[in-house]
């Protein structure tokens, strides 16, 4: 079972973040870093990144198959699906399908969200942290969660798993 | 009484004709009214809010507060540069939409920083920052 000690970190616009997530609580996450500032420093190189980018472990760009993110060549930046996502998860990262979101150490696995088939978001479970499940929210904070607990309006459910290959 | 020499203004060759109609032309493209520039803070504020926690870019810039800057015009190209030199976010489609250019190349896909330096250059040469 994870727990999920308090942190000094909140989230931005914190009234909309809990209405877009109302399962949230303090037992279910907790957020571990602040909220990407829209440039707090004009002297300092700027990122700005999302889920997909904070799955793949690249916090230098914004990772999606549609419009300005960025798609590596093995994709196809013209659709936005689950399966695209999985694609290029498979192709260029060598995850694989997998039934569910079970804890198996040393694998990192994967849970797709999605919307009304509409991909939302992607959360991560390293295979070293005992089954926690980790998030960038938006441009929003970082979070440890249980994978449930970020379902809802916004997001939708989680309709795909994948774990990545020894 | 002193005469002075007659001096005959020289006639504005048609270059600096040009030069001025396009100074004057630029001063009233930065000139928004203070009204237009308080509607687009007030969709700006609401666009992030509520975009903050989404990853998809479709989604982000569907929300009807950025479509609404977008139906805006032209009048809100120096307030969006404006805040994204100061606050970079996702603003590369409205401004693409909205002015029917794009300095933006696909290898600057993703970055940010790439990106919103593009369009502010862009904004600048055109003197509209």
């Amino acid at each position: 079972v994870a727990s999920f000690k308090r942190t000094s970190f909140a989230v931005k616009d914190p009234r909309e973040f809990y209405r877009n997530f109302p399962s949230l609580s303090p037992l279910n996450h907790r957020v571990t870093s602040a909220a990407t500032p829209l440039r707090d420093n004009p002297r300092k190189p700027y990122t700005l990144y999302n889920c997909f980018a904070f799955v793949v472990g690249d916090k230098k760009k914004w990772w999606w198959p549609a419009g300005i993110g960025y798609w590596p060549p093995e994709g196809n930046r013209d659709v936005e699906t689950v399966d695209e996502l999985a694609h290029v998860l498979r192709v260029r990262f060598r995850y694989s399908n997998c039934d569910d979101g079970t804890f198996e150490r040393g694998r990192k696995r994967v849970a797709i969200y999605a919307l009304d088939n509409v991909v939302m978001h992607i959360a991560m479970q390293p295979g070293n942290r005992g089954g926690i499940w980790m998030s960038k929210m938006g441009y929003n904070v970082d979070m440890e969660h249980e994978l449930d607990a970020i379902e809802g309006p916004l997001y939708g459910r989680v309709v795909k798993f994948m774990r990545q290959d020894r | 009484l002193i005469h002075l020499p007659h001096r005959r203004t020289p006639p504005a060759s048609a270059a600096v004709r040009e030069r001025l109609i396009a100074f004057f032309k630029m001063r009233q493209a930065v000139t928004v009214s203070s009204a237009t520039s308080r509607t687009f803070d007030a969709l700006a504020d609401l666009w992030e809010r509520e975009t903050r926690n989404l990853s998809s870019v479709t989604a982000i810039t569907s929300h009807p507060a950025y479509q609404t800057i977008i139906r805006m015009g032209r009048d809100v190209l120096p307030l969006i540069l404006r805040r994204m030199q100061q606050r970079p976010a996702l603003w590369f489609d409205a401004l693409h939409r909205i002015s029917g250019e794009n300095p933006v190349k696909p290898q600057m896909f993703g970055n940010v920083q790439r990106m919103a330096d593009a369009w502010v250059k862009w904004g600048t040469e055109r003197g509209l920052i």
